[in-house]
């Protein structure tokens, strides 16, 4: 499995990992605006045959009061591509990014209340803590977990 | 009269501020203040025009903007008001038309100039793009985003040292150069450097990469940029050391161990033995010193032959199979080019078969007793493996021991479904993905894949019911959601299942679908002509003009499009509806049969439906959604010109996809039926060149010979001349009987069931009273030599093609495919 | 009912175990098993009880593939208001797993909870099950792990070749 940053290219394939794995998915508008604002942050996975398997869209939280941060939009590993450790390894260097690039000192995400299987990955493969329960965060009344890690060395 | 009094002038120039801050009502409402009393004031009319066009109300819209152009002709507001209509209704040349109008008349307006030059770039339009933005950096030189534009706009029209120039330009004026890294001037400079590494002087670029260093906040592509240069620049030492770092930040990165192994002197097609165990002592080391990385693993496969593979791939799967990755059979299937390595994969896999079978070791020597996954795992991937030799029956064998050994994993019966699907047994294929599908209810995925099973089977209801299951509980109208979420996978899989059944309309309707995707896509860019500008992504900018120059050879669009043009092609042939598969072979008196209690279906079902969809339609609109004015897709499927609407799918085709063969099979069908036979003959040109042993292409050449036969003196001398110069190099001097004949010789020995077919179908258009010779040819394809494309889905279409001869022979082919493809409901009686 | 866990670890096979909670939306993996394991088909109210009832019904992992599961119900002990017995209705490890601790390692997952009920629950009196009689490795597991013989049940399993069945029950002291 190759890891790389995602260009351009990878935003209609990403797009259509996001519709075939999750619930939450967005236009490509939005994939577009992610890569041509923070073209650092977001990366791939990709199989023999280069085709994309896996992804990270990821930001920076652009907000003046708080210290700069990144966030995760949209993580995501096709089901027959688990177990290689791929989501970890697209987060590290996603997190990364956002910390030699940015200079973020954390990283911020949502995880669905009831998909216990990302917040098992979150919390306990990627050391990330629940900050708090952010009500009706989903479009559709469900709460999220609002979870964090700090980027600090 | 233009000038307002002081009262009027203040309220205008109120409104043109609530258009800024696209105050709409506001705006309007102050439009109609001024306009009660100077009711022939050009430019309040057209703005209010502006705002009706915001306000959802187009045709007053125009109405009011012309209205204003009427009244005042010599005003740029007014012009550059009817600019911004055309450019909302993404009517790019006349927007343009009335831009350049407002330029003459005010020609220092910055801001018509701005909105000039975006459509500019938007059309491509580079020299007129880069005139305007040197006039603005004229008019503004200290204004950074004019530099920077034009210095996009000279890299656009290919002259890179001119754009180089003008960032040069900017950047000496540039007083205070920040002194802690900042990310906007960090990507103007890695831009800049980007420019220098397109002119192809990498020394420079390699010069230059040192010199920002320190300004640069993006340490991975300094490193990687140092690397590939030095590279090129033939620095191997350097180089090197330069990818060792960058491994060390990524150990699962291809691109670094290739850039590593070409730096260190290994970049042969053909490894000498030497060079092989070089290659391979690397990666033992990049695998001891990143123990968790898979690239350091499986890349030395991809160098290894003989023994030295048999010994690396032993390493990788048993690995693999102790950990249990789902993904380990696709992930070296792509090795199975090399027949060698096939075979000693299925060597080694079998052999871990029967040594974990005897003693729950991967081998005799049983050296460590495997966890009772490993059997799991070793039965999967040879399921997976005799799947992909498509062997059927041991493919199934294993993959029945698997889910007798652990009937819960997922997995296995998608694997058992893949299996049956290839069989040809497309319901048991849906039975196994549903239970997989009913083993794990909350991922999407094994969800995705059972509607796709579930439109492979064409049973579009039970579709449509799970695919839903995971749309979100706000939305009203979940259906609907695929579409405006632009789930490609979706419309091109239920659009290839109406084809299937007949129904060309709904077919075209989602194909149009995943046009209009494409075109959203095109026009997504223009908001970003600005922003990237104000944001300073240049690299990320200029990669999305160059995307989306060829967005539409992208395998969807491609897809779309050949379907379309099947669709378009049909509803030409038989306007009166296309026969649905089973219908194929049937005599004229059958059909009107088969179509009369269809249609007495088609109305009992269409009854119900509406009442159903009145129901629903009651509903969706209670809860505030759109309804659907045409879900039969009439309006593409009674087009007064199918033959034209194919044309305007295939065009970006034919301009972006030009190497492809498809692209100009497609446009022959068009233009042999549009009787455009100089057109349709520039498609087998351009065939033929690029593969003049094409199967398809053959039975075009027959088709494009009868033509012309048949047109005979109608035929046009200059039309008939060209066509006569051409003639040799289509058919080489033979009459037809003997280019057929010559063509079945020259494949004689390639095996292929694809030009069996096409020679089956030219001879029976050249003998049109004669089966016997078209059902002889395909018929041969029982010989052992056809074993490897004798494909289920070549096997269905020599099927098909002898329905369409109402060959007497088809039952006796039924029974012959049935012994190949002993699963396959298409050939069981 | 089926259920072997001698600890007999292999060598050097690393491998990992874990329990799951039962949801709607992998229920059908428990249903797989049931299956698998056990003769008797459970009605759809077995199913719901089990979505209900907590830590007392629980699916097991290994290596991330689900392999096990156990299924109790609770009931009102004899002659009390506050105090329940909690019944194993079903513990069972696939074939292939068994001999891995795995069935231990969820009945001491039930034991442990249900000696640890919240102030708000009834206290759980004393866990029982039954076995039949001929299954000795059952037997002998459940008296491992503390579980003593109250009563021969005759034509328990009214349709099966041994129809006898033994009533285990372990009384929790508290």
């Amino acid at each position: 499995m190759n890891i790389r940053e995602a260009t351009l290219e990878d935003m209609i394939p990403m797009q259509n990992c996001n519709l075939h794995n999750l619930p939450e998915n967005y236009q490509m508008k939005y994939y577009f605006y992610h890569s041509l604002t923070w073209p650092q942050l977001s990366y791939v996975a990709e199989d023999e045959k280069g085709r994309v398997v896996g992804y990270v869209l990821a930001k920076l939280e652009e907000d003046p009061a708080a210290e700069p941060h990144g966030h995760i939009t949209s993580l995501s590993v096709m089901r027959t591509y688990r177990r290689l450790g791929v989501a970890e390894k697209l987060m590290t260097q996603s997190q990364n990014a956002m910390r030699d690039v940015f200079n973020c000192k954390f990283v911020s995400l949502h995880v669905r209340k009831s998909n216990r299987a990302a917040l098992q990955l979150y919390r306990d493969t990627l050391s990330y803590t629940v900050q708090d329960i952010e009500k009706k965060y989903y479009a559709d009344g469900e709460d999220a977990y609002a979870c964090r890690k700090s980027l600090r060395e | 009269m233009r000038e307002l009094p002081q009262k009027e002038a203040n309220l205008f120039k109120q409104i043109l501020r609530c258009y800024e801050n696209k105050q709409y009502k506001k705006g309007f409402k102050g439009a109609e203040q001024i306009l009660k009393k100077f009711p022939e004031h050009g430019e309040t009319l057209a703005l209010k025009g502006l705002f009706y066009n915001h306000l959802d109300k187009k045709e007053e819209a125009y109405e009011f903007v012309k209205k204003g152009l009427r009244h005042d002709l010599k005003s740029h507001v007014c012009w550059h008001v009817f600019g911004l209509l055309y450019r909302s209704d993404k009517n790019y040349e006349e927007a343009m038309k009335c831009y350049s109008q407002a330029l003459k008349i005010d020609k220092e307006n910055l801001q018509i100039m701005r909105d000039y030059s975006l459509l500019q770039i938007h059309t491509r339009n580079y020299e007129a793009f880069a005139d305007t933005r040197h006039q603005l950096l004229e008019l503004r030189p200290q204004n950074r985003q004019f530099w920077i534009g034009l210095a996009i706009a000279y890299h656009m029209m290919g002259k890179p040292e001119l754009g180089i120039k003008v960032l040069a330009t900017y950047e000496e004026t540039l007083k205070d150069i920040p002194t802690k890294p900042d990310y906007e001037h960090s990507e103007m400079l890695l831009y800049h450097n980007a420019m220098l590494e397109d002119t192809g002087d990498i020394q420079a670029a390699f010069d230059h990469l040192s010199t920002i260093e320190a300004h640069v906040c993006d340490p991975k592509t300094l490193k990687e940029k140092r690397a590939q240069f030095l590279l090129t620049l033939g620095r191997q030492e350097e180089a090197v050391a330069a990818y060792r770092t960058l491994i060390a930040h990524n150990p699962d990165n291809f691109a670094y161990m290739d850039g590593l192994r070409k730096s260190l002197g290994l970049d042969n097609d053909n490894l000498t033995c030497e060079e092989e165990v070089k290659v391979l002592d690397v990666f033992k080391e990049l695998q001891k010193e990143y123990p968790r990385s898979n690239a350091a693993k499986r890349l030395p496969l991809r160098y290894a032959t003989g023994e030295a593979f048999v010994k690396t791939a032993d390493g990788y799967l048993r690995i693999m199979l102790r950990k249990g990755v789902p993904s380990l059979f696709v992930n070296i299937k792509i090795l199975y080019t090399d027949k060698e390595k096939e075979q000693a994969i299925e060597k080694l896999a079998l052999g871990y078969l029967a040594a974990l079978d005897k003693s729950k070791c991967f081998d005799t020597a049983g050296s460590s007793i495997e966890p009772p996954t490993a059997l799991l795992w070793t039965l999967y991937f040879l399921a997976q493996h005799f799947d992909f030799k498509r062997d059927t029956a041991q493919a199934l064998g294993y993959i029945n021991r698997a889910i007798e050994h652990t009937p819960t994993l997922v997995e296995l019966h998608m694997t058992k479904g893949r299996i049956l699907k290839h069989a040809g047994d497309l319901a048991g294929a849906l039975d196994s993905l549903n239970e997989a599908r009913e083993l794990d209810l909350q991922d999407r995925f094994i969800n995705s894949k059972c509607t796709k099973y579930m439109l492979r089977a064409d049973k579009m209801a039970e579709a449509e019911k799970t695919v839903v299951l995971f749309a979100r509980a706000d939305i009203v109208d979940p259906l609907n959601d695929l579409v405006d979420m632009q789930a490609m996978w979706y419309s091109l899989e239920a659009g290839e299942s109406h084809i299937r059944q007949g129904q060309l309309g709904r077919a075209l309707k989602r194909f149009h679908q995943v046009e209009k995707h494409f075109v959203d896509f095109t026009e997504d860019q223009f908001d970003f002509h600005m922003y990237c500008l104000r944001k300073m992504t240049l690299r990320a900018y200029i990669a999305l003009l160059k995307l989306e120059d060829q967005l539409r050879s992208h395998a969807y669009y491609v897809r779309a499009t050949q379907n379309a043009v099947r669709c378009y092609v049909a509803l030409f042939d038989k306007p009166n509806g296309e026969d649905s598969e089973e219908m194929e072979g049937m005599t004229d008196a059958e059909k009107k049969k088969f179509r009369n209690k269809q249609r007495k279906a088609e109305l009992k079902a269409q009854k119900e439906a509406e009442e159903k969809k009145a129901q629903a339609v009651l509903e969706i609109t209670k809860k505030g959604g759109k309804v659907d004015e045409d879900p039969e897709g009439l309006k593409y499927s009674k087009t007064e010109d199918p033959l034209g609407a194919a044309l305007k799918f295939l065009k970006p085709l034919q301009e972006l996809a030009a190497e492809r063969i498809e692209t100009h099979l497609m446009s022959f069908e068009i233009y042999i039926r549009k009787n455009k036979l100089l057109l349709a003959l520039k498609s087998l040109l351009k065939s033929i060149k690029i593969d003049a042993n094409n199967a398809t292409l053959h039975e075009q050449l027959v088709r494009f010979a009868l033509a012309v036969q048949k047109a005979g003196d109608t035929l046009k001398p200059a039309v008939k001349s060209v066509i006569n110069k051409h003639w040799e190099t289509l058919y080489q001097g033979k009459d037809l009987s003997g280019f057929n004949a010559q063509f079945l010789a020259k494949n004689k020995d390639l095996g292929s069931v694809p030009h069996l077919i096409s020679a089956a179908i030219a001879v029976s258009l050249i003998h049109p009273n004669d089966k016997t010779k078209a059902e002889e040819i395909l018929f041969a394809m029982g010989e052992d030599k056809y074993v490897s494309t004798r494909s289920l889905e070549n096997c269905l279409l020599s099927m098909k093609t002898l329905k369409s001869l109402r060959s007497n022979r088809l039952q006796e082919f039924k029974t012959k495919a049935a012994k190949w493809y002993p699963k396959a409901t298409a050939f069981q009686s | 009912m089926s259920s072997n866990a001698i600890e007999d670890k292999p060598k050097n096979a690393a491998f990992r175990v874990g329990l799951g909670d039962i949801t709607p939306n992998n229920l059908g993996q428990l249903k797989r098993l049931n299956t698998v394991l056990f003769p008797v088909v459970y009605a759809p109210s077995f199913y719901k009880e089990v979505l209900e009832i907590g830590e007392f019904a629980k699916i097991i992992y290994f290596n991330d593939v689900c392999v096990g599961a156990v299924c109790c119900r609770k009931e009102d002990a004899d002659g009390s208001t506050s105090l329940q017995n909690l019944y194993i209705a079903t513990l069972g490890v696939l074939a292939p797993y068994r001999r891995l601790g795995l069935g231990s390692k969820m009945l001491m997952h039930i034991l442990e909870n249900a000696e640890q009920t919240s102030s708000n629950e009834s206290k759980i009196a004393k866990v029982y099950l039954h076995v039949q009689s001929n299954n000795e490795e059952a037997l002998e597991f459940y008296k491992k792990h503390g579980f003593e013989v109250a009563e021969k049940c005759e034509n328990y399993y009214p349709n099966f070749e041994v129809s006898d069945a033994f009533k285990l029950e372990k009384v929790l002291t508290a």
